[in-house]
């Protein structure tokens, strides 16, 4: 864990933000030579799209993807043979034959014919895949949370920006009708000035533990050393396999982030359009309340939300507070609060219009909703107060140099190793 | 089995890990002071998991007296990480030095991932070794030794990744990647100079055309708007990635008078190409030259015309309002642009434009405009809307009636009052969803309430049931009585339809009435729903802790079936505390109960567990002898052992 975390960010980090504008469920963009004359788009003309690691989220998401006629599916590549083969047939049942399997990522990437990459694997490899993928010269989903670690969080944009490649992280609550119309309510002032936000997370902690030793499954079948990549060695557990691993620390970067990805990066975005984060971080029992330093608190909390689904925000102002969650519903503080309210009927974790908007960007360039760079931002947050609260202290935190202040324990915090040949 | 894997199990063995224990003593180890922590690395009958965990540790608390003890873990592959999880934390010149040395003496993985830490640390002074590396044939250490060197960044860094870039084919990709990390760190240095020529010479040799790409970005990052000429020519490519590179790079720029240059360049792009590049300019802070802007907009190009509107609908003013408007009401495949552009482009302009096209506008065109009209809340178009509510054509009707449900003010609920009550169910499907709208947008909740109570008493039943769930969306303390009201009804329907709107309340006002139906009703159908709803609210909605933990107490003496006082359990997590903790563990003893008690106990235990390892001691040790199921008696001795050793 080191204190030399990336000097490129320190100078760049709250530069010019690659900001996104979300809109209200657009039309997806196509250039009309890519489609034919039927209105279907030429083969030669679509997005080819490969998978990396698909599970039950990836298989959702992917699903969107498939709907998209512009997007044909080629290959697969997953350590667990079980998952090949079923995301092959049901890409198959839907392009016919010849999407190929890999086991190991790394032989799927030289491909030339591969224009972006669905991530979709446990949080440890989101980072590293990312990185690799970019360096393949493809763009990039990736389902959240996107690092471990701070330093991760500024390798990652840090590649993305070398490489120039849209990349767009599975917050896709960034792209959901109801959260943007409340970000929209504090950008015209509706609120007032706005005082504090607030971002459902879990409950932070994780596990250093092991689980029992089991046999190692013949790798083709699953391929452990690739299954644990960049992370510490341990002994198999299946439990790992099937999704067990939340939880330990080694793979997992706790209950702020898992729900502060989405909803602290939700608040940052209302909260400062992605430009800043905050300076001081004060762990709670079960979150963490951090400050701005024009004073505005973020505060990171598990409970006592409205009812109005899960991932909810609320956002305080002088004027008057809103909150709002997966359900679409949304709570005023007021009568005349709830006059400017819409209805909306896409779920909170739908990735429909975020697909849509990450295909669009791969045409036009334009980079996507949740960009590299934002979401790195909200990640670093999410690292902060989670360090803050396994150290139960308060931590400053300097945004420029991304180091915590006059706290050694805190900036070693900051990074961990990756297990070789893995390098980000 | 490979040699990786034989050595891993022996090591296990060696150390005395049984292959089928769990490891759960994590705690017990990082507690630990430095001192004790390198005992555990230095002791050979240390358990694997104990050194792993120490060196995790010393990771945040280690010094440079840890360092010997951490250098002689790195030629084990399996430790090699864990020592270098403690190596990179220790901010000593000595372990840097460690590292330097083992890297003399190891070979494979092992020597790899001390590089990858050098790189980490960028340790200017391992430069030379890692030069050495880089020549190696090993790919392996000399990936590893390129990543390192680009990490580092120094100008002595460079010129040995300059130096080997032509070299060394096997490591090619990974050097050329190294420059470029290199080449970012150097220009943030100032040292734009070195920067540049170390990405030339990415352009010397035969690499794969992203990294090139990535070179050229570079090159942009260094030049910034100095490099005009070269974006140009790259939007001039017929190479897609380098024309893409130029739409990405024209978005940073900060040149002015960049679409100026480009007007000309523009013209002989394919329609496409143009399209993408109007999108692109379109999002620069200057914008697009207004003429470019008027010829696209009216393109026989139906991409080049969508990027036009687009672009309008982003950055226009109200002027824009009659373009979009005629676009937004073509058949063109830019018409939805246009419509969801129109939808927030700001000024009253463009809501006076919007209702003046409704005046002669055909049935196709209402409907764009009603629906115009609603989203952006014109009040002006009320009467017109007002007046479609009864048109003959149905997709106008049916466009009025959702504008009128945006537009309606309090006074005109009685009109969708009416509707929702036709004897036509299509019409009162709509018109309820148009009210349901109306109502939960209107900010005047009394006078909303007062006309939807007025209506309860002679609608049919399946329209009483309807105004009860739209009593229930809206809240509020009148709205709720009229609620229970209907609830203690002697009509079945009411009561039916009343104590399920009841169990669903948005907030806690409804707890005093479900609790009173639970204990008192005479159906237990009721008795059970209420009760259910009163526990919805316990569980899920915003309380002090104090009236959960009332609300818990109350429901497991009112519940009369186990189904409930099970659920009723989970309450208690929402509260974990030393005392809920012993609440749940004395339901233990309850075998209706006891698996649910259990599963609250294991999941409040972790929360205490910091600020009262006793009490967590004493109730795992409870659950632990528990009849409660494997999982549970497994998951409570882990946090049994957690707190044994917190109280240690």
């Amino acid at each position: 864990m080191s204190q030399r975390v990336s000097r490129v960010n320190r100078r760049r980090f709250l530069g010019t933000a690659a900001k996104a504008s979300a809109v209200f469920a657009a039309p997806m963009f196509i250039p009309g030579a890519v489609l034919g004359k039927d209105g279907g788009v030429a083969a030669n003309e679509r997005i080819a799209l490969a998978g990396l690691g698909i599970g039950p989220r990836g298989t959702y998401v992917l699903g969107c993807f498939m709907e998209e006629p512009v997007v044909q599916f080629v290959a697969i590549a997953d350590v667990r043979q079980d998952r090949r083969e079923a995301t092959k047939q049901k890409a198959e049942a839907k392009y016919g034959p010849g999407v190929k399997t890999y086991r190991d990522f790394r032989e799927m990437l030289p491909r030339e014919d591969i224009d972006a990459v669905l991530i979709a694997t446990g949080d440890r490899w989101h980072t590293p895949a990312s990185v690799q993928v970019a360096r393949a010269g493809k763009d990039i989903y990736c389902e959240k949370p996107c690092s471990m670690t701070i330093a991760e969080s500024q390798s990652l944009a840090d590649t993305m920006r070398r490489y120039g490649r849209i990349y767009q992280a599975g917050t896709q609550r960034r792209s959901v009708a109801n959260f943007i119309f409340a970000k929209q309510l504090c950008d015209t002032g509706k609120l007032g000035k706005l005082t504090a936000v607030h971002a459902n997370t879990l409950h932070p902690g994780t596990a250093h533990d092991w689980l029992p030793a089991q046999p190692e499954p013949p790798k083709e079948e699953v391929d452990w050393d690739l299954w644990l990549g960049p992370t510490p060695w341990r002994p198999f557990n299946q439990q790992y396999v099937n999704g067990g691993w939340r939880g330990f620390f080694d793979f997992h970067g706790g209950g702020i982030l898992e729900w502060g990805a989405h909803t602290v990066d939700l608040c940052n975005w209302a909260g400062t359009n992605d430009e800043r984060m905050p300076t001081l971080y004060e762990p709670t029992p079960s979150g963490c309340i951090a400050t701005y330093d024009d004073g505005l608190k973020l505060v990171m909390r598990d409970q006592d939300w409205m009812g109005l689904g899960t991932c909810s925000v609320r956002y305080e102002g002088e004027d008057g507070w809103v909150e709002t969650g997966d359900t679409g519903r949304l709570e005023f503080s007021s009568g005349q609060l709830r006059g400017e309210q819409r209805q909306f009927q896409e779920e909170g974790t739908s990735a429909v219009s975020h697909v849509k908007n990450f295909l669009e960007s791969v045409k036009t360039r334009r980079p996507a909703h949740s960009n590299a760079e934002v979401v790195a931002r909200s990640h670093i947050i999410c690292h902060a107060a989670y360090i803050a609260w396994q150290l139960g202290r308060p931590l400053k935190f300097d945004p420029v140099s991304v180091e915590f202040i006059d706290d050694d324990e805190a900036n070693r915090m900051r990074s961990r190793p990756l297990r070789e040949p893995w390098t980000i | 089995m490979s040699a990786f894997r034989v050595s891993i199990v022996m090591l296990a063995v060696a150390a005395g890990v049984t292959p089928c224990s769990a490891q759960t003593n994590s705690k017990e180890v990082m507690a630990k002071e430095s001192a004790e922590l390198i005992k555990i690395l230095e002791s050979e009958q240390s358990p694997l998991f104990d050194k792993a965990k120490a060196c995790q540790r010393l990771a945040v608390v280690g010094d440079k007296n840890a360092v010997p003890a951490l250098v002689r873990l790195l030629p084990d592959e399996t430790l090699n990480l864990y020592a270098r999880f403690g190596l990179e934390g220790i901010r000593d010149p000595a372990a840097a030095q460690a590292l330097r040395n083992a890297a003399r003496e190891l070979q494979g993985r092992p020597l790899a991932g001390v590089l990858g830490s050098l790189g980490q640390i960028r340790d200017e002074e391992s430069v030379a070794l890692l030069t050495e590396m880089l020549n190696q044939e090993d790919s392996l250490i000399a990936n590893s030794a390129a990543a390192a060197l680009g990490k580092i960044g120094s100008t002595t860094a460079a010129e040995s990744l300059q130096a080997a870039l032509a070299k060394n084919a096997r490591a090619q990709t990974a050097i050329a990647d190294a420059c470029i990390v290199c080449a970012d760190a150097l220009a943030a240095a100032g040292k734009n100079d070195e920067a540049n020529a170390l990405l030339d010479a990415l352009s010397q040799v035969e690499l794969p055309p992203h990294v090139q790409i990535a070179a050229l970005k570079g090159r942009f990052a260094i030049l910034r708007d100095d490099g005009q000429d070269l974006l140009i020519e790259q939007l001039s490519s017929t190479d897609d990635a380098r024309f893409n590179l130029g739409l990405a790079v024209m978005r940073d720029m900060s040149a002015e008078g960049l679409a100026k240059k480009l007007a000309d360049r523009l013209k002989d792009l394919s329609p496409s190409r143009q399209a993408l590049l109007l999108l692109a300019l379109g999002d620069r802070p200057e914008g697009p030259l207004p003429e470019m802007l008027a010829a696209a907009s009216t393109s026989d190009s139906p991409e080049l015309r969508e990027a036009a509107i687009r672009v309008l609908a982003k950055r226009g003013d109200a002027s824009a309002a009659p373009i979009l408007l005629d676009a937004a009401l073509s058949e063109g495949s830019f018409a939805a642009s246009a419509q969801q552009g129109l939808q927030t482009l700001q000024g009253k302009a463009v809501d006076d434009a919007i209702v003046a096209r409704l005046a002669d506008a055909n049935p196709q065109a209402k409907v764009v405009l009603f629906d115009l009209a609603g989203v952006r809340r014109i009040a002006a178009a009320t009467p017109l809307v007002r007046q479609a509510l009864n048109d003959s054509n149905a997709e106008v009707k049916a466009a009025a009636l959702n504008a009128f449900a945006q537009l309606a003010a309090v006074n005109d609920m009685d009109v969708l009052l009416e509707r929702a009550s036709a004897s036509d169910a299509a019409e009162a499907a709509a018109s309820r969803q148009a009210l349901r709208t109306a109502v939960l947008r209107l900010g005047d909740q009394e006078t909303s309430t007062r006309k939807l109570t007025e209506r309860l008493t002679n609608a049919t039943p399946e329209y009483r049931a309807y105004l009860l769930e739209l009593l229930g969306q809206m809240g509020g303390s009148a709205a709720l009585k009229a609620v229970v009201a209907s609830a203690n009804s002697s009509d079945a329907a009411t009561k039916d339809a009343a104590t399920r709107v009841l169990g669903d309340w948005p907030n806690a006002d409804a707890a005093l009435a479900l609790l009173a139906i639970a204990k008192n009703d005479r159906e237990a159908k009721y008795q059970i729903r209420a009760l259910r709803g009163y526990l919805r609210i316990a569980r899920q909605l915003q309380l002090p802790a104090e009236e959960r933990l009332v609300m818990f107490l109350t429901a497991m003496d009112v519940a009369r079936r186990d189904e409930e006082k099970q659920l009723a359990m989970d309450v208690l997590t929402r509260i974990p505390s030393s005392e809920t903790l012993r609440i749940a563990v004395s339901f233990l003893d309850d075998p209706t109960v006891k698996a649910a008690a259990a599963d609250a106990a294991v999941k409040i235990a972790p929360k205490v567990l910091a600020s009262d390892a006793k009490t967590v001691a004493a109730a795992m040790q409870k659950v632990a002898g528990s009849d409660v199921g494997a999982e549970l008696v497994d998951r409570a001795n882990q946090l049994l052992g957690q707190a044994q050793s917190s109280g240690r």
